[in-house]
């Protein structure tokens, strides 16, 4: 056990901290189209500097960068209290999947613009009938010539309103054999027969979207893998990033915390326990990221951590809120409109908006019964 | 950055289990419950002496295995697995407490020589002693060694004390049948050696030792949860696919890997130069808290799994439980560690707000 950096670790942690030194782009306008802008701009800039997609072979611009690294890059990005990438699913969804299964040309016409966030790419899985039990989804893709035909509906469809291009898993064979019907395609927004309804949330917001598709063509050529290879091609990933990025969260939400301080009186003894609370479960999870952390770099395969850290964040971020909003009193029920609200209204928008952190990806009940089953070793449940 | 056991380190626990499943596994443990840990525990002593494991974070130069304190923690978590009845993180303490001393007696680093130990833990009532030339007088509440002896160590101030007690202590049982405490009342016991600023220390090691016992011992109360999950047949099937119970165990995960992994960073910490005396402390509160927990709760669950069965005292699931139950008359509430993590982590300042949406 040996908590030290090695030089190059070192210096590659010196080299990002000086150039978000110089290149600290302030703080994102509110959500809008100024924001994606300006979240636009940050992403090209930081691809300019080569600070994205650093696993990505050095062609596309990466740095190869170990598991190390990245962990480190999310902590002084999180340091430096800068803002993540716009393009998380170009970079860390997308790229990947073109990585390992595109052709030579798809890696030349799409990687570039996507690092750049040139393009921006929107994540088209969900469907109303298909959530968690993601491998029924029913969006048809018919071949025709040299064409894919696709008539269906998504949801929860993160930038569609603002995205060029939208990667989907669509259906080409029958629903009944579920995953194994599946093709990875890539839709161009601007097809004809796309329509993009926002979609309003709980927090009153709107950053997803519902994608509706009637008759789009594409290209039989915009299909990454090969017709109904779509389940394995999206389960594509690439080794180094998973599980770094919590570095980086784990360090604004211990922010987060001692903002929550604020709201508590230091005489209130029992208010300061479960803040305590809070720090310790945090410290739990990190060490939890670290072990996994060390076993990848290592070479090995983690154990359990990864799955156990999914469910645990999602926890913790709810209650976080659900503390702060109890700590709060009366004005936890103001919205940010009213003039005796507290915190602009932060701590109410985070505890709606934390509902999603058990929900998203894979619902905590869903990832329950995938750790009994996988790490645990408990016979199927019906 | 390498945070995970070092190749040694798994190998020493897989030999550490070895050991002691030839030495009776879990039955020392069961006779504890029956008869009293002085039963079993001499010659599980003697194993844990001859392999070296009491003196395994005490540097060779003074007659020790040369580990670091994470290597003894792995054998505590060892320890733990069978619920050894020995006060096994006391005695490793002492040892490196009184390691070269001059006046300290031959043996007591190997654990030839068995003491019985006060050491200062949070949340615990401080030995009501008064020391005047160099004798003792007060009433001491001390973890036994193999059974109580005449020889008892115990803090007073930042110093440790090794004294003759005349007599053994008088035996107070905890809900933990391996894990008694003992009473010494003193009437001017001679201080026979004195380990100047080494409580505090010694009060690390211990904790840490115990937190890493909590997660040894979860781990093998988790498995028999498991494999009675996994086996036992209700309505025509395993009970173990009933979501509502896969659900319980699940959790006894989420508590166990925390914990196991807060724990080998406080064991890491203790050796560490680079950790400030806070960070240290904070850490080995905070695991403390983390691993009790996960083994008091995990119990809880583990019982309800076993239904009826877990209700019974010839199940083996309350002898793991019961080392989180007896551990706050031994090494202190999981409450006051809590409040002693709480102190040594609140932020110096309260931090700049945030931007609203930066969540």
């Amino acid at each position: 056990m040996d908590f030290t950096l090695t030089t190059q670790e070192q210096a590659f942690r010196d080299e990002f901290a000086d150039w978000l030194g110089n290149n600290l782009p302030g703080e994102p306008p509110p959500p809008g189209p100024e924001r994606t802008a300006f979240l636009r701009d940050w992403q090209r800039r930081l691809h300019a500097g080569r600070w994205v997609g650093l696993t990505y072979p050095e062609e596309f611009g990466g740095r190869e960068a170990g598991i190390v690294e990245m962990m480190l890059f999310y902590e002084e990005l999180a340091r430096h209290r800068a803002p993540d990438i716009i393009g998380l699913v170009n970079v860390r969804m997308l790229g990947p999947v073109i990585l390992s299964y595109g052709t030579e040309e798809q890696k030349q016409r799409f990687l570039p613009p996507l690092l750049a966030a040139d393009e921006l790419w929107c994540q088209g899985f969900s469907e109303p009938q298909a959530g968690s039990d993601l491998a029924s989804l029913r969006t048809r893709a018919v071949i025709e010539g040299d064409e894919l035909v696709i008539t269906g509906q998504k949801v929860w469809t993160t930038l569609a309103h603002v995205a060029d291009w939208c990667f989907a898993l669509v259906r080409t064979g029958t629903l009944e054999e579920k995953s194994r019907g599946l093709t990875f395609v890539l839709i161009p927004m601007t097809a004809e027969g796309i329509t993009v309804r926002p979609l309003r949330q709980i927090t009153g917001e709107a950053e997803f979207n519902e994608v509706f598709f009637d008759e789009v063509r594409v290209p039989l050529s915009n299909v990454v893998g090969e017709v109904g290879q779509g389940w394995q091609v999206a389960g594509a990933l690439l080794g180094h990033e998973r599980g770094t990025t919590f570095f980086g969260t784990q360090i604004r939400w211990r922010r987060t915390l001692e903002d929550l301080g604020s709201l508590l009186a230091e005489s209130d003894e029992q208010a300061q326990l479960d803040l305590a609370r809070l720090r310790l479960r945090l410290d739990g999870m990190r060490y939890t990221a670290l072990r996994a952390l060390s076993v990848s770099a290592r070479g090995g395969r983690p154990g359990p951590e990864n799955s156990v850290l999914k469910l645990l964040r999602g926890h913790f971020e709810q209650d976080m809120y659900k503390t702060a909003m109890t700590r709060q009193g009366w004005r936890g029920a103001l919205t940010r409109e009213s003039d005796d609200v507290q915190d602009r209204g932060r701590w109410q928008f985070g505890y709606l908006h934390s509902r999603l952190s058990t929900i998203a990806a894979g619902t905590t009940e869903v990832q329950y019964n995938i750790l009994a089953e996988k790490v645990l070793k408990l016979p199927r449940g019906n | 950055m390498d945070f995970e056991l070092s190749t040694e380190q798994h190998g020493f626990a897989a030999s550490i289990r070895e050991t002691l499943t030839a030495a009776g596994g879990i039955t020392a443990a069961r006779v504890s419950a029956e008869k009293g840990p002085a039963e079993v525990a001499f010659p599980l002593w003697r194993v844990a002496a001859d392999s070296g494991w009491l003196s395994a974070a005490v540097s060779e130069a003074d007659g020790g295995g040369g580990g670091s304190c994470l290597d003894l923690v792995v054998v505590a978590e060892g320890a733990g697995r069978f619920v050894l009845p020995i006060p096994f993180g006391w005695h490793a303490a002492v040892a490196r407490a009184f390691a070269g001393h001059p006046d300290s007696p031959a043996g007591l680093v190997s654990g030839d020589v068995m003491v019985d130990v006060a050491l200062p833990m949070p949340g615990l009532s401080a030995p009501e002693v008064a020391v005047a030339d160099d004798v003792v007088s007060g009433r001491v509440l001390a973890a036994p060694a193999a059974a109580s002896t005449d020889l008892l160590v115990v803090a007073h101030g930042d110093d440790l004390l090794l004294v003759s007690t005349g007599n053994p202590g008088r035996v107070q049982p905890t809900l933990d049948p391996t894990r008694p405490l003992v009473v010494h009342e003193l009437t001017n016991a001679r201080v026979l050696a004195r380990a100047p600023r080494a409580a505090e220390a010694a009060v690390g090691l211990a904790v840490t030792c115990a937190a890493a016992e909590f997660i040894g011992a979860m781990d093998s109360l988790f498995a028999v949860g498991l494999e009675h999950a996994r086996v036992r047949e209700q309505f025509g099937r395993p009970i173990g696919s009933f979501q509502g119970l896969q659900h319980l165990l699940v959790d006894c995960l989420l508590d166990l890997e925390p914990a196991r992994n807060m724990t080998y960073y406080a064991a890491y910490a203790l050796d560490a130069v680079d950790v400030t005396a806070d960070e240290r402390w904070a850490a080995v509160s905070g695991a403390y808290v983390l691993a009790l927990e996960a083994l008091r709760d995990g119990g809880e669950r583990i019982v309800q799994v076993l239904g009826g069965i877990g209700y019974t005292w010839e199940s083996d699931a309350h002898l793991y439980w019961r080392r989180a139950l007896g551990a706050p008359a031994l090494t202190g509430p999981a409450e006051a560690y809590l409040e002693r993590y709480a102190r040594l982590t609140a932020p110096t300042e309260p931090g700049p707000a945030t931007p609203a949406r930066s969540t």
